[in-house]
């Protein structure tokens, strides 16, 4: 058989999504600076706000301040990487012709949306386990009533919250131009964590807490809430989550273009 | 007549018309590259999102949301005292663009072809310096108007209002150093977001831009009152007649903020401008 | 087996007012190379973007190795092997790291730094994607259209903004892989390389298919001769027509711009001396007349009226 005769065939499915998942955490972690959105920006929410709380006149039902801001912070931490981050390095993906040389390669167009969930949980997961590490050093101290709930409500309010606002991210990403992308996603980011209900409770914000409440931002940091503060599945929450997960994965379906 | 047909006829002629080559000064340089970033922003109208969208959406969150449980005791309120620090927040970001337009540029080699046309280096910079002031300035005038609809009113006189909006424009001037520093510095568009999201969010937050100082703990209240967005924010406001007197012991640059805006303005120029354009030459010199 | 690599009848593909393709019809023997000419804007790159499975036909047939690109399109990209224009690379990613990642994404492919080496990439594997030059970013797209040993390779301009040194590597490259089985779908600005390397070209023009065969067939095996007329003034009007009835029924006569025009015929000196004839007859003064044998470039002309050049 000479150098070139033909054998063509694809990896098996696990192993090209193992591969684009690696490939993607590591053009990730080494776009240092798009790491400073990622865990800069929550690191001073958390410490602005713990010193700014008694001054904010927030309603927190008698809880310190740093136990209800520290679940909001890392749901934040999970929309910047999941919303902001996927969607800006999605939008140069398309503008540089990746999206397009990957999608004549073997690897299924799901393949590669598995690749960048897993990429992105590897992120997530580097992210929390820093703020968690802050938001001790700070004085938090998570509710211990039930801790295998607590866990396992973070761990569903994550996944979901991820697909919820990496389907959003997407569908950004998949409409509009790179630079659109950018200025759109940094937008929403400022838009949500100031007013999106993620890092204050939606009870803040007074007569538009109803409304705020269906966002995919207040539903995440309410199912964060819920699982670390009072050691509940918030199941309001996930739903309007899984609902937002929903919408935008068909939206994204049906939008999606390659180049 | 015919020997003059006949001597041109033995003149060869070029192939090719050339457009004719005119010598244009660095003034008209700058303007058609102005030109040619405003039909970019026309054509993308969506790159406006920061000077329209955002701001505005900023108004309407802080004013009726938190508004409420703000309060400041002027006769105008939270609303119109608002005002001035999100107009000091869109000219701080105003950098933000010039450093992502740059950079988007510079990766197209967009850059290096303008440069390899028979005209003056700067007028790349300066083109950039002007489209983006015309940016800035499209966001004063959408915020005005957003403003004049919630209530807020300028209280003193034409020439102090003038003054308000001239330190606005001038501070946009500043930052657009600090926008093509770090437009040249950095390798890529995504680099230049991260890094300029992370210094801008703070520097605009962690000021007197969306709730006054005086109630902050000694520490935030220290470094808000000395970071100079709240000296623009402050000047701004007395400028315009929407603020309330300053509490005891405020730092020294909000009790003279006009004076402490213009020495920001200067110093950043003086300090940045140079290093950016070492920056941009190092960065399309090779 | 012996069945075309690539059947497209009747292909049509609409963008807004703009049609593309327009009806067209071609073929792709197996173990070929086969080079798709046309100007600017004639739907080469639509063409093999359809074969690619990245559009749908609109109307008419493609099939490539017997499959509905669209259709079938998780069957068929296993087995061929893309290079776009341009780009395809992240920009932070090193050379060496993107074609292991496209490597990994197939069950038996080519050891990568073998390929490096055979593209000449030398020492640039650590490289950054977005500081290789033109010519290297061209052959690490051939290396990762390569690199999954497809049966079929679709190329599209892949020599553009190589040295001639790596123009050479690169043909060798694509002769060997042809000498091995691999069927070769190009597409290319330049004649000089349509004219060594393609067992069959496909010219295509406005979106339809108007002459194919070898190089040779082309050319008429070179018993056919070109004159290029360049003159100082604009011709006056239907001067063509004028210098075809001069010339006869056997000579073509093209006109390229208001002052040059190309006249294709019978290999004789008769051509050169009516030509230069009908010049002073007509008080039309010659910058140039140069006379060869027909090459592909000239045929190119003749049939599409236009320059090639981007």
């Amino acid at each position: 058989m000479n150098t070139f005769t033909p054998r063509p065939g694809s990896a098996p499915l696990s192993r090209q999504v193992a591969a684009q998942a690696r490939m993607e955490a590591r053009l990730m972690l080494r776009n240092g600076e798009q790491l400073l959105l990622a865990l800069v920006i929550p690191v001073i929410v958390l410490v602005g706000g713990v010193l700014a709380a008694d001054r904010l006149g927030l309603d927190l039902s008698g809880h310190k301040p740093v136990d209800v801001l520290t679940p909001g912070v890392l749901a934040l931490a999970v929309m910047s990487t999941a919303f902001t981050s996927l969607a800006i390095a999605t939008g140069f993906e398309r503008r540089y012709g990746v999206i397009k040389r990957l999608g004549s390669s073997p690897l299924p167009r799901h393949g590669l949306l598995l690749g960048k969930v897993l990429a992105l949980l590897n992120v997530v997961v580097l992210q929390l386990v820093v703020l968690v590490v802050a938001g001790l050093v700070l004085g938090w101290r998570p509710s211990l009533v039930h801790p295998l709930v607590s866990a396992g409500s973070v761990l569903v309010a994550v996944a979901a919250g991820t697909w919820a606002f990496a389907a959003l991210g997407l569908f950004v990403a998949g409409v509009l131009r790179a630079e659109a992308t950018l200025a759109l996603a940094n937008l929403v980011y400022l838009l949500l964590m100031a007013g999106g209900g993620v890092v204050l409770p939606t009870a803040a914000y007074g007569a538009a807490a109803g409304p705020i409440s269906w966002l995919p931002s207040a539903a995440l940091g309410d199912a964060m809430r819920a699982a670390l503060v009072d050691a509940r599945l918030d199941v309001t929450a996930i739903a309007i989550l899984v609902g937002w997960g929903v919408l935008a994965t068909l939206l994204t379906a049906r939008t999606f273009r390659w180049e | 007549m015919t020997n003059i047909d006949r001597g041109q006829r033995l003149i060869p002629r070029p192939q090719l018309e050339r457009p004719e080559i005119v010598q244009t000064g660095v003034l008209r340089q700058s303007l058609s590259i102005t030109r040619r970033n405003l039909i970019h922003i026309k054509r993308m109208p969506e790159m406006l999102m920061d000077v329209t969208i955002q701001p505005v959406m900023f108004v309407l969150l802080f004013a009726f949301v938190f508004g409420s449980s703000i309060s400041i005791e002027t006769e105008a309120g939270y609303k119109a005292w608002l005002l001035g620090g999100i107009m000091a927040q869109t000219v701080a970001f105003s950098s933000f663009i010039v450093a992502v337009g740059l950079t988007a540029d510079l990766e197209k080699g967009i850059v290096d072809r303008m440069r390899s046309l028979p005209i003056n280096p700067a007028s790349v910079l300066i083109g950039r310096s002007i489209s983006s002031l015309m940016h800035s300035s499209i966001g004063l005038v959408v915020m005005s108007l957003t403003g004049l609809l919630i209530g807020w009113r300028i209280n003193t006189n034409v020439a102090e209002a003038a003054l308000g909006y001239l330190l606005l424009v001038g501070w946009g001037f500043a930052m657009i150093w600090i926008g093509i520093l770090a437009g040249s510095a950095m390798r890529s568009v995504e680099a230049v977001n991260g890094v300029m999201f992370a210094t801008m969010f703070p520097i605009t937050f962690l000021a007197n831009t969306f709730a006054p100082t005086d109630n902050m703990p000694p520490v935030l209240r220290t470094i808000a009152e000395w970071n100079p967005i709240s000296s623009l924010t402050q000047a701004v406001r007395e400028l315009w007649g929407n603020d309330y007197p300053l509490r005891e012991g405020a730092a020294l640059p909000l009790q003279h903020p006009v004076l402490a805006t213009m020495i920001w303005i200067v110093v950043l120029t003086a300090v940045v401008a140079p290093l950016a354009i070492r920056t941009f030459n190092k960065r399309t010199a090779s | 087996m012996s069945e075309p690599a690539v059947l497209i009848s009747g292909l049509e593909m609409q963008y807004g007012d703009k049609r593309a393709v327009d009806g067209l019809s071609m073929q792709v023997d197996r173990g070929s190379i086969t080079a798709v000419l046309g100007p600017n804007g004639a739907g080469k790159t639509t063409t093999l973007e359809t074969c690619e499975g990245y559009r749908r036909p609109q109307a008419g047939t493609v099939r490539v190795l017997g499959l509905d690109p669209h259709r079938e399109r998780a069957a068929l990209l296993p087995r061929i092997g893309v290079m776009l224009q341009a780009g395809g690379a992240w920009s932070g990613v090193r050379a060496m790291e993107m074609l292991d990642h496209i490597a990994s994404l197939h069950a038996h492919p080519l050891d990568t730094a073998m390929l490096h080496d055979r593209l000449g990439l030398g020492d640039c594997g650590r490289t950054p994607y977005r500081r290789l030059s033109g010519g290297q970013q061209q052959r690490l797209g051939l290396a990762m259209a390569l690199v999954g040993r497809p049966e079929l390779v679709f190329v599209d301009e892949p020599t553009a903004g190589m040295d001639p040194q790596a123009r050479r590597t690169t043909w060798e490259l694509l002769e060997e892989i042809r000498g091995d089985g691999v069927t070769v779908v190009l597409t290319t600005h330049h004649m000089d390389e349509a004219e060594r390397l393609a067992d069959q070209i496909h010219i295509i023009d406005r979106g339809r298919l108007i002459a194919s065969g070898s190089p040779t067939e082309l050319t008429s095996g070179g018993r056919s001769a070109t004159i290029r007329l360049v003159v100082t003034r604009p011709f006056p009007d239907g001067a063509p027509e004028s210098l075809r009835r001069e010339l006869g029924s056997e000579t073509e006569v093209t006109q390229l711009d208001d002052r040059s025009m190309l006249v294709t015929g019978p290999a004789d000196g008769g051509t050169l001396g009516t030509v230069s004839r009908w010049c002073e007859k007509h008080d039309v003064l010659p910058e140039s007349l140069t006379l060869g044998r027909a090459t592909l470039e000239d045929v190119f002309l003749r049939l599409t009226g236009r320059e090639l050049v981007p």
